[in-house]
């Protein structure tokens, strides 16, 4: 007879209990038997056995409201808050962590949650990411899910060796109803065989590989079927459209099979601009901008001159700001300027007039539509770098034939680039970029609005900073001011 | 117990919504976590058939509890806090009333199948719970009251009879949901107050 109790902590008692009653539909469907009350009035207790088996399952909801959380908790936390984790207290260790969604799958919303995934998957902890496949925006109309949580969560699992799932719910005909789709049941069968394989003492996935492959192979069916939708282009097409493909990812996964190994670690590398289709290279054009920058424009013109690639020609703007916003924001940025210790000096310059009026009276925000471009060498962007800003010329050390993945946010919100969306948009975009692949890209996120004073090395951290410490190379803020968080340099 | 906890908003909301949900005839159509399947508000139509009623915008003001009682045909929307203070601090109550009051309008005029006809008329109380370690001040609480029902005197939609608490008490490491209906035009206090406290389950608490 094998024995466990779980802990299984969550951001609210709701999703604990939400999943220990998903746990107990599947066991129960099995033959197990079910028991639930509270310990101390309040903490969800479950015990659910069968004649070889007992799980038992206490909630420890809302992790700020526990004082003396395992260490283990704290680090995975840092990360941001999956909704659920089990843990077992016994031999300190975490057994999977989900973090699940209600949020319709438009824009960033996806994204927003995709550092828990990253974060998950560093500390090699099995993770899925349930969401809803179709949504109802705003305007009424249907959308589907974005597809840069899958891409991520595929070279997680291979970079990690650990699985990183997404997951959908809903279909076509019900929209955002979790009851819908493959999602639940995909997600409580696997993390309930995970859970009698660990108190089995067997190996973690053990049975699991049918179960994993079919996850695998609709993360890829969902891929093939939504990337033009969202990129001009996909790498690796033809292996996406391979029914064997999920088979070789579950196999490296799971049992570290080398047979595949460096088709698996190079699958989903975006490559250089010269190895695009030819179609592809030709459409490549830089656009104006929508609200002048001196370095966006750089990004762009590479763009025509073939330094550099963006991922579509059908990237959206986002929202317009207020006169009020936006003068209130520029007082904030001007009263977190520090430009003592910078050598040569910057310079705090962001003027309403510089953000062109709406047709509402309101003011854009956006620089250039692009967010993400991908540079085949380091040295055409430090040309662009050091032409807008020549305070930092001669500041750079890397390699001038690296590639380099550039994201940027227009954000107009104070210190909201260390919050949802940008870190987690971050984390899916450094991953499915190159920051881990063998042919390793440089990352470097550009903020045109946000001080450099906002970082206080040491003294305060939050998940945004802990993140871009790890999956950024630099940073370059308002006024042309570079922090290299990991070597907590201003430049 | 292995960990200790602070009384959070989050525990003293959940340790009372465990209270609605074994009891027979409390229906929580809403409760506010941050997010998941519960983020609409949700009913039952004459089948039983549970349904989404009403879906709040992306910025709107959420109550933290919505109960609807078919029984006592009543509806209570709750605002919640870890403390008692936290319910006057600053603009809370007015925000908190326009919320019940908005929600109770809402309701009034609903159309939908999950929510139904009957229930357009019953009466929406404004309900207040929070967590607390020590046994509540009387005069503290009275004040309390005494803010929110000034305040529900410029708003329509809420009953105005009576305000029905939930202090969610710490007791060593257990918690006890004490329930306490503050009276301000009920035809019977005293059985209105027993009613509700043993619907839920739940003891009534004397005020020091």
């Amino acid at each position: 007879m094998f024995e466990k109790e779980f802990e299984i902590w969550a951001d609210s008692f709701h999703e604990g209990q939400w999943c220990c009653d998903n746990i107990a539909n599947v066991l129960s469907s099995k033959g197990f038997c079910i028991s639930h009350s509270y310990r101390n009035g309040f903490q969800p207790y479950y015990v659910m056995s069968n004649a070889e088996v007992t799980l038992k399952f206490v909630v420890y909801g809302s992790y700020r409201s526990w004082n003396n959380r395992p260490e283990k908790i704290n680090e995975l936390i840092k990360f941001g808050k999956p909704d659920f984790v089990a843990y077992d207290a016994e031999s300190d260790e975490l057994i999977f962590a989900v973090e699940e969604t209600a949020a319709t799958t438009t824009g960033n919303q996806s994204l927003q949650r995709c550092e828990r995934q990253y974060g998950s998957s560093r500390f090699k902890i099995p993770y899925w990411y349930l969401l809803s496949e179709y949504g109802i925006h705003s305007d009424g109309g249907v959308r589907r899910d974005s597809i840069w949580p899958i891409v991520a969560a595929i070279k997680l699992s291979v970079l990690n060796t650990t699985p990183c799932m997404v997951v959908h719910y809903s279909d076509e005909n019900n929209l955002e109803d979790y009851s819908a789709g493959k999602g639940i049941g995909m997600l409580f069968n696997s993390v309930s065989q995970l859970l009698i394989n660990y108190t089995c003492e067997k190996p973690l996935y053990a049975d699991m590989q049918k179960i994993f492959r079919e996850q695998y192979a609709d993360m890829l069916k969902f891929l093939e079927s939504q990337w033009a939708n969202i990129v001009d282009f996909l790498p690796d097409l033809d292996m996406v459209k391979d029914s064997d493909t999920a088979e070789m990812i579950t196999d490296f996964v799971l049992n570290k099979t080398e047979v595949n190994r460096d088709k698996i670690k190079n699958f989903l590398h975006w490559p250089c601009l010269s190895e695009l289709p030819e179609e592809i290279q030709i459409k490549q054009k830089g656009n104006s901008l929508l609200k002048y920058d001196r370095l966006m424009e750089c990004f762009e013109n590479d763009v025509t001159a073939k330094k550099a690639y963006t991922l579509s020609g059908n990237a959206g703007s986002g929202q317009p700001c207020s006169t009020t916003q936006i003068k209130s924001y520029i007082k904030s940025q001007r009263e977190k300027f520090d430009n003592t210790n910078l050598e040569p000096t910057a310079e705090f310059s962001i003027k309403l007039e510089d953000f062109p009026s709406t047709k509402n009276g309101n003011h854009h925000i956006t620089t250039a539509k692009n967010i993400v471009y991908l540079y085949d060498r380091w040295v055409d962007l430090k040309e662009s770098i050091e032409k807008a800003y020549p305070r930092l010329k001669g500041k750079f050390d890397f390699p001038d034939g690296m590639p380099v993945f550039v994201y940027v946010s227009n954000s107009l919100t104070l210190g909201r680039i260390f919050g949802d969306p940008f870190t987690g948009q971050l984390a899916a975009y450094s991953t499915a970029f190159g920051h881990f692949d063998k042919e390793k890209r440089i990352v470097l996120a550009y903020f045109p609005h946000q001080v450099h004073s906002q970082v206080s090395f040491g003294k305060r951290t939050n998940k945004g900073i802990t993140l871009m410490t790890e999956l950024t190379d630099m940073i370059i803020f308002h006024g042309g001011v570079a922090v290299n968080l990991s070597k907590g340099e201003v430049l | 117990m292995k960990y200790t906890y602070k009384l959070t908003e989050e525990i003293a909301r959940w340790a009372f919504e465990i209270k609605c949900k074994e009891s027979a005839d409390w229906y929580i159509s809403f409760t506010n976590p941050t997010a998941g399947p519960w983020k609409s508000m949700k009913g039952l139509d004459e089948n039983g058939k549970e349904g989404e009623i009403y879906r709040f915008g992306a910025d709107e003001e959420r109550p933290d509890i919505v109960l609807i009682n078919d029984k006592l045909k009543m509806v209570i929307i709750i605002e919640a806090k870890d403390s008692l203070p936290k319910l006057v601090s600053g603009e809370q109550a007015e925000k908190s009333v326009n919320v019940v009051s908005d929600i109770s309008n809402m309701l009034k005029h609903c159309s939908s199948p999950f929510f139904g006809k009957e229930r357009q008329s019953y009466p929406v109380y404004l309900g207040l719970l929070w967590g607390s370690e020590t046994f509540d001040d009387k005069s503290v609480v009275e004040n309390v009251q005494k803010t929110y029902y000034d305040l529900m005197q410029n708003y329509d939609g809420i009953d105005k009879s009576a305000i029905i608490n939930i202090s969610t008490l710490k007791r060593g490491e257990n918690l006890e949901c004490l329930l306490f209906v503050k009276n301000y035009n009920l035809e019977n206090a005293f059985t209105f107050e027993k009613q509700m406290a043993e619907s839920f389950g739940v003891r009534t608490l004397d005020l020091q």
